[in-house]
């Protein structure tokens, strides 16, 4: 918690917070200004969907690379400190970050009409999982250049399940982007925004599945900072 | 006395053999054949210029280089392949380059280290009265100078009062005042028993302040011993004598007081100064390495 509690500090005084606020009310500003009342499920998908992807990846990938460029990884890495600490301190302060953001956009976008429950799972999987992705995207590149050029890579890829989700591409390609994990992030914010058109199985599946890919990406991640934030490649 | 403590000391701390080193992504060899151990209670240093490979080698016996394909290396009596992060309880680092988080103040730098330890550390106000930064404690780091950050680096490596400290240049960019309190501190370290290896290419300091000295260029570790027992031995025995009138006269240091030559030397002239001529360890080391250390191999 100690670790934590810091890197909670440490992100307020690098001004994290204030970023986070001032995008969280520029989405809320969007939500607000779309002429449809109530926001379709699928809308506030998308919206939802705009914080795991800023703040899970960006932020933590900015988060690393601050400390790469004041060298202090080195440091950290020459003190007892396990490297599952080191990552499960990055997940827990973005997380906490990216759901507190999260929800007030779902708020916004909504009206206080949703389920919490599924969004606070919903929020909860895609944020753990988007940091986790966006901790390995910035282990091994060496500038915010290197780091930029994966973040673009990652969104592409990750904005793929788009075009299954709004019906854009035919059935085939469409299993395909469902495999790709924004997808069950998206109909899980649905889900969340307007509880009828997403069925309870059909939530368990995705959560189930989310999580998968969250211990993946937690194995993946651990691997990364012990070979890729060392001595000899920082 | 150096040789003295280390008769009364024999415990080995670090015990390298047969190392050979070279990174990953290059074909060059850093380290070659590196064997030497390091005992309890002294101040081991490791001299070369840089890029001789002596940093390479520290980061190798500090576990923050963990690949090497020849070669053993012991730490605190265990195969360094063996040690985990637990490693660390009982090893300090000094880094030669500032490594701290800039928008926090030294004292908030020493707290979020300190609380990474399981052992017991020091009050960061203590560590920060070691070197001369009790009244900076509050400070941002990014105010700091690089004087003060090296320093803190220092304090850092300390708080948790390691048996064992590797300390990589840790006088370098230091004013001489600063530098001086800093020698006095290691100094006290080691008096309290501490095992301190340091890496310097700075000869007087090293001649100041370590037990022994290993030479390191182009990655071979040509020559390890105390620093006076290298001056004198590859220095010459005789004392050059210089008159006010600018004559010069050398004499064998063996025997000195009755050399009635001397003497008459010393009747006959007024004297300007009177120097034994015992090599200083720069000199030594371009004797045993062929390398002069104001050169940088590269």
């Amino acid at each position: 918690m100690k670790v934590t509690r810091f890197d909670i500090g440490l992100q307020w005084r690098s001004h994290f917070y204030t970023a986070t606020a001032v995008m969280t009310l520029m989405v809320c500003a969007v939500a607000m200004l779309i002429p449809l009342s109530p926001l379709p499920g699928h809308v506030v998908a998308l919206l939802l969907f705009a914080d795991p992807a800023i703040v899970g990846i960006s932020f933590v990938g900015g988060l690393v690379m601050m400390e790469k460029g004041a060298n202090t990884l080195s440091a950290l890495k020459t003190t007892p400190m396990p490297g599952w600490l080191y990552v499960s301190s990055k997940l827990i302060s973005m997380t906490l970050l990216g759901v507190g953001c999260g929800v007030v956009v779902a708020i916004a976008a909504t009206g206080g009409r949703l389920s919490y429950v599924v969004c606070a799972i919903a929020l909860g999987l895609s944020n753990i999982l988007a940091v986790l992705l966006g901790f390995c995207l910035v282990t091994r590149v060496k500038s915010v250049n290197g780091f930029l050029r994966n973040m673009i890579l990652a969104s592409m890829i990750l904005m793929l399940p788009l075009f299954s989700f709004y019906h854009l591409v035919p059935a085939p390609l469409s299993w395909l982007f469902n495999l790709i994990p924004s997808y069950p992030m998206l109909v899980l914010f649905e889900g969340a925004a307007t509880p009828a058109s997403v069925g309870f199985s059909e939530i368990a599946i995705w959560s189930v599945y989310l999580m998968c890919w969250i211990g993946g990406a937690w194995i993946w991640a651990l691997r990364e900072y012990d070979r890729y934030l060392t001595s000899e490649a920082l | 006395m150096s040789i003295e403590r280390h008769n009364l000391s024999e415990a080995t701390v670090i015990s390298v053999e047969g190392l050979s080193f070279r990174y990953p992504t290059s074909s060059e060899t850093v380290l070659t054949n590196v064997s030497f151990d390091v005992r309890r209670g002294e101040i081991f240093g490791l001299l070369g210029p840089s890029g001789a490979g002596k940093s390479t080698l520290q980061r190798l016996l500090s576990r923050q280089i963990r690949q090497f394909d020849q070669g053993t290396i012991s730490v605190l009596g265990r195969d360094v392949k063996t040690w985990d992060q637990s490693l660390y309880e009982q090893v300090g680092i000094g880094f030669e380059l500032p490594n701290h988080y800039l928008r926090l103040t030294g004292r908030e730098n020493l707290e979020f280290f300190a609380s990474l330890y399981q052992s017991p550390t020091k009050p960061p106000e203590e560590a920060l009265a070691m070197v001369n930064l009790a009244d900076a404690a509050d400070i941002r780091v990014s105010a700091y100078s690089k004087g003060m950050q090296v320093r803190l680096n220092f304090a850092r490596a300390i708080l948790h009062d390691p048996p064992l400290l590797f300390l990589d240049e840790p006088t370098t960019g230091l004013d001489p005042t600063t530098s001086a309190h800093m020698k006095d501190l290691i100094a006290t370290l080691r008096a309290r028993g501490k095992t301190i290896l340091l890496t310097t290419h700075n000869m007087h300091d090293a001649d100041q302040l370590c037990d022994r000295v290993g030479f390191v260029a182009n990655g071979v570790l040509k020559a390890i011993d105390v620093p006076c027992l290298l001056k004198e031995k590859y220095g010459e025995r005789v004392v050059e004598v210089t008159a006010n009138d600018g004559t010069v006269a050398r004499f064998a240091l063996d025997g000195l007081s009755d050399n009635q030559n001397f003497r008459a030397f010393l009747a006959d002239h007024d004297i300007r100064s009177i120097h034994s001529q015992e090599a200083s360890l720069d000199q030594v080391f371009k004797i045993v390495t062929g390398v002069t250390l104001g050169n940088d191999i590269k």
